[in-house]
């Protein structure tokens, strides 16, 4: 158990500056997620906080003791990678056991197993100690290997990418596997992954990392409710989120740029002054579609795509693409004429110049 | 015009079992069919012996009535789209689009007409000049793309073309795929494993495992009424919950029995159900079956509506929060539920907590033949 502290960490790789002025902590038994899309930097974090690479600048503490230059086997910190990375010849108890056998750690026989054992008991494996990991399914051989990890007892893990190689379907299981793991660890954790319904999911709180720069670090809630920036609301989200470039105008609503349509700001009007340039943007799930007329955007059935359980109704208006999700038993068509009503709740703002929210 | 039938094609690759055994469906004119299926189920296969590219061992292929067993791909008129890049770098996006025209010697007025009007619909006219490496993903999809389009072949054939796209540039591309089948209104037989973009894009599904055809439906279909267990399992998101238990008929209930704990049941009062599907299910009385319901239609309720009807108590064991909604797991004994929530609920891990399912939501499965019982009309 330990608490991390990042305190302006700079790293950059010839001409490319990898990460910037990098800031946040991780309290005892949080777990956090850094997440943002390739190339982003999250790796390189990661790395600097095991020892693999060190930062240029700004310094890395544990425990409130100074580590940015110490080697990676004094900082105590254990990776994750890959998740099937057992030894096939081995029975789930020697790969559990392997960690301990090596001379850095060379405990006695009886600690080993207890320690085994007890691992095993967390995590649901202990009636699988004979098996050999072919016998295993792949939730079992991710524990498995997740509790290599953990018979070590370090002060920190630090997962990169674990699932993110597996096909949708698996991937999402493995998501809920970890995150029934995670609720009876409470180890102090730092995640990495590109995929934001792991952070979702997993987090405590999340730092959002992009081109090297932390673009917010907060509760998982106020990610997904609040996105501090255009880069974050493009990163949460099943569906993308549709933007439209406008101002604002002088009854502090909004008015597209091509002057074509308006949408009412309501209550998020506070912080929106008149003449603004703004971006707004909107997520499928919050809009709904309502006859031509009613609605604030107007425009064309461009496609109608199933999902379960539900319709996903692209309309083409303004020279954008706006997707819908709609009832599966609503009746529509290519080329049928459709309005999306856009409610002033739903409504994000951002500045044109620095992307950030208003 | 063009139809696609299958009639009870097989393929053998000179092993013991087929890789495809039988398949028989017709795609028709205008519809857009997609084959799904885990890696090695045999949908590459059968997409491949339609185009041409591997003979079939037995059955009858035909296109517009016409038998093409013995025909070349050449001859066929299909077109295929493998992966999408497959653009050739020294060529104009023009020069790509044109390029199956000038090897078929049509004229240059007829193959500049062409180009431009299939530039037109899929939104590249403004590129028409650019190379290859200057263009984003997304775009070069769509030259590769219109590249196919542009032959007006009978029936388009593609293979997986988005597997290997980014998420975001995937999701764009389905858009417009959709969108030129219905513009263009021609045959489309597309295979993927990926179920969302199945569903997504087909007019019907074609669910295939081990080599068998398991179903044939729309995508409504496939979510509502799975022919089988697998069909079940594969489609959706969460996978459906099953669970096997014993089915009895006690005290004007009808009882399921999910556990080995005599005290942990699902009761639904005989008086609610329909006749024709108490008929079916009194031939299971005292037996096991395999009970199934979709993650969407199981509900979290409190725990005190744990004892009433289509109801049964369970402990919380994780819920994640996912934006515009919540999975919750649930255990009852052993057996863990799934169910699609609110983003937040009002329990937490280790609560108990109720979960109620409404009988019209149940499905039953032969544990036997793992075949779904045709209880409701």
């Amino acid at each position: 158990m330990a608490t991390l502290t990042i305190d302006q960490i700079s790293k950059s790789f010839g001409s490319i500056q990898a990460l910037n002025k990098i800031t946040f902590e991780c309290q005892d038994g949080e777990f956090l997620v850094i997440v943002g899309p390739s190339g982003a930097g999250k790796t390189t974090t990661l790395n600097c906080i095991a020892g693999i690479e060190y930062p240029e600048s700004g310094s890395i503490f544990i425990d409130g003791k100074d580590v940015t230059m110490t080697d990676p086997k004094d900082r105590d910190v254990a990776m994750v990678f890959e998740t099937y990375a057992l030894y096939p010849q081995y029975s789930v108890y020697d790969n559990l056991a392997f960690p301990l056998k090596s001379p850095l750690h060379a405990l006695p026989k009886d600690e080993i197993e207890q320690r085994v054992r007890q691992v095993a008991q967390v995590l649901s494996i202990d009636m699988l100690l004979n098996r050999l990991p072919r016998q295993l399914s792949q939730g079992q051989r991710q524990r498995v290997s997740l509790g290599r990890a953990l018979v070590r007892q370090p002060k920190l893990y630090l997962f990169d990418e674990p699932i993110s190689h597996l096909d949708a379907k698996l991937r999402n299981a493995m998501r809920r596997e970890l995150k029934l793991m995670r609720s009876n660890l409470g180890q102090t954790t730092i995640y990495v992954t590109h995929d934001y319904l792991e952070a979702l999911s997993l987090a405590d709180r999340v730092v959002v990392l992009i081109k090297g720069e932390v673009l917010q670090y907060d509760q998982v809630r106020n990610v997904y409710n609040h996105p501090a920036a255009v880069e974050v609301g493009q990163l949460f989200g099943e569906l993308p989120m549709i933007f439209f470039n406008g101002t604002i105008n002088d009854d502090l609503d909004f008015r597209d740029e091509s002057e074509k349509f308006s949408v009412k700001t309501g209550e998020s009007s506070d912080h929106l002054v008149c003449g603004q340039s703004v971006i707004l943007a909107l997520r499928p799930t919050d809009l709904q579609l309502v006859p031509f007329e009613n609605g604030e955007l107007k425009g064309e059935v461009y496609s109608v795509q199933y999902q379960f359980g539900s319709k996903l109704v692209t309309v083409s208006a303004y020279d954008h693409l706006i997707d819908v999700v709609a009832p599966a038993n609503l009746s529509i068509e290519s080329g049928d004429k459709a309005g999306v009503q856009v409610r002033p709740e739903v409504c994000f703002f951002f500045d044109q110049e620095t992307h950030r929210s208003i | 015009m063009a139809i696609v039938e299958l009639e009870n094609v097989h393929k053998n690759y000179g092993t013991p079992v087929d890789a495809v055994k039988g398949a028989s469906f017709i795609c028709n004119d205008g519809e857009f069919m997609v084959l799904l299926g885990p890696s090695g189920c045999g949908k590459t296969t059968t997409l491949r012996m339609i185009t041409g590219l591997e003979k079939i061992t037995s059955g009858v292929i035909k296109i517009d009535g016409k038998v093409v067993n013995d025909l070349t791909p050449q001859q066929r008129n299909v077109a295929m789209a493998f992966e999408t890049y497959a653009l050739y770098p020294p060529l104009t996006v023009y020069g790509n689009i044109a390029f199956p025209l000038q090897v078929m010697k049509l004229p240059n007025t007829e193959i500049d007409q062409r180009v431009r009007q299939v530039a037109q619909a899929l939104s590249i006219s403004e590129i028409l000049d650019s190379m290859p490496e200057s263009l984003a993903g997304g775009q070069k999809q769509r030259v590769s793309l219109a590249r196919a389009l542009v032959r007006d072949p009978t029936v388009f054939l593609m293979d997986e073309p988005l597997s290997h796209v980014d998420a975001d540039v995937r999701y764009r591309a389905r858009v417009e795929i959709k969108h030129l089948q219905v513009v263009s209104g021609k045959t489309i037989i597309y295979v993927t494993h990926d179920q969302v973009e199945a569903v997504a894009l087909a007019d019907r599904v074609v669910v295939m495992d081990l080599g068998v055809i398991q179903q044939i439906g729309t995508p409504l279909d496939l979510y509502y009424r799975p022919a089988n267990l697998f069909v079940a399992g594969f489609i959706g998101e969460p996978p459906m919950n099953t669970v096997h238990c014993k089915l009895e008929f006690v005290d004007g209930n009808l009882r399921l029995n999910l556990t080995s704990n005599a005290s942990i049941h699902l009761d639904y009062s005989i008086a609610s159900i329909q006749r024709k599907t108490l008929d079916i299910l009194r031939n299971y009385d005292g037996k096991e079956v395999v009970i199934g319901v979709r993650p969407q239609l199981v509900s979290l309720t409190e725990p005190k509506q744990g004892g009433s009807p289509g109801c049964v108590l369970g402990e919380l064991l994780v819920h994640e929060f996912l934006g515009k909604e919540g999975i919750s797991q649930v255990a009852v004994e052993n057996t863990a539920f799934e169910c699609v929530t609110a983003p937040d609920i009002p329990f937490k891990t280790g609560d108990t907590v109720g979960l109620s399912i409404d009988f019209l939501n149940l499905h039953f499965f032969d544990i036997e033949t793992t075949q779904r019982m045709k209880l409701q009309d």
